[in-house]
């Protein structure tokens, strides 16, 4: 076990770098988040930031991604579930890819 | 609708063991962390750290791409900051539902706000269910599986584990991505959600294709937020 004293100064400020990120918009939604309109966009940012971190690498990847997508959307709203949605996903890409998609 | 801040051993615990197959999302980029830092010369111990004390791999990945000694504190504080923005998004979504939160409870809370657990998490409040006794116990889940899959990675460099073929071919890389489809399909509330979400795809698409990194999400998110609220407001 090895450890670097400037290294370990580097790491602390990137944790209270990532912490300053993930804790800001919960402070900031204190003040900002009695505003109807600000209460509204939060009622369709959660969808929309999920369709933002899904399409990219959907339209990137392409082949065996599209495949799983799709197949993670069918068995999730004929299941209803995270679990089964996720297995289906996972299980078509693997299955693409063997089947030769890239 | 708030939830209560109450956290009971059972929900912790549900929340974690449900987190575990999302949770693997992080583990082929795990172990490619692991071999990245290890390449660039940090110590198992100094990898497992950073991964444990940051726990956001996008940003500890680019913080590697800077890592050259003298270690240049300030752009690395600032663009660990920048990787992370889509917290500060997600972080602002999720207030409203824990908004009676006690302090002390607050910044284990930020700390466990990461991609697959906030989405599972979010999508369960949305619908009035859920506590923090699972949000914590998802972020507990992830907090051991991603500095484990940093350490595996960085005691197997140049091994086996580092053969990235491996997961790919086992469908593993998409697991992170499965997590936003599946979750969003579960979020989608039919009619009145199409048109943000186009509005958030083409935004997204379009900052991809403008700027490198993933401002993508934080754009996508905004525009398709403040394209809804517009929307929701003007008509009521």
């Amino acid at each position: 076990m090895s450890a670097n004293p400037e290294n370990l100064i580097a790491i602390f400020v990137m944790a209270l770098a990532a912490m300053a990120a993930k804790g800001g918009g919960f402070v900031a939604m204190r003040w900002l988040g009695r505003h109807r309109f600000v209460s509204a966009m939060l009622q369709h940012a959660p969808g929309a930031v999920l369709a933002s971190a899904a399409v990219v690498p959907l339209v990137q990847m392409g082949g065996a991604f599209i495949a799983g997508a799709v197949a993670g959307v069918v068995v999730t709203r004929l299941v209803g579930g995270l679990t089964g949605g996720l297995f289906a996903a996972v299980g078509a890409v693997a299955l693409a890819r063997w089947a030769g998609l890239p | 609708m708030s939830l209560s801040a109450r956290v009971t051993w059972r929900s912790f615990q549900a929340g974690a063991l449900r987190m575990f197959l999302p949770g693997l999302a992080s583990f082929p980029f795990g172990i490619g962390f692991g071999v990245a830092a290890a390449q660039k010369g940090l110590s198992a111990f100094e990898t497992t750290l950073m991964s444990v004390t940051v726990m956001a791999g996008t940003s500890q990945m680019v913080a590697l791409d800077l890592w050259a000694q003298p270690l240049p504190l300030f752009a690395l504080a600032v663009s660990v900051f920048a990787a992370n923005l889509r917290y500060f998004v997600m972080g602002a979504a999720l207030q409203p539902y824990l908004p009676h939160l006690p302090w002390y409870l607050q910044p284990p809370v930020w700390y466990v706000t990461v991609d697959q657990n906030w989405a599972v998490n979010i999508e369960e409040y949305r619908r009035g269910k859920g506590d923090l006794g699972k949000f914590l116990g998802g972020g507990f889940m992830m907090g051991c599986i991603w500095p484990g899959s940093c350490l595996l990675g960085h005691l197997a460099a140049g091994g086996l584990l580092s053969d990235p073929g491996i997961a790919k071919r086992l469908g593993l890389d998409f697991v992170g991505v499965a997590v936003f489809v599946v979750v969003a399909t579960l979020l989608f509330r039919g009619k009145r959600d199409l048109a943000p979400w186009a509005v958030a795809i083409v935004a997204a698409l379009a900052s991809k294709w403008a700027m490198q990194g993933n401002w993508y999400i934080v754009i996508g998110g905004l525009a398709g937020g403040l394209y809804g609220a517009w929307r929701d407001v003007r008509k009521s």
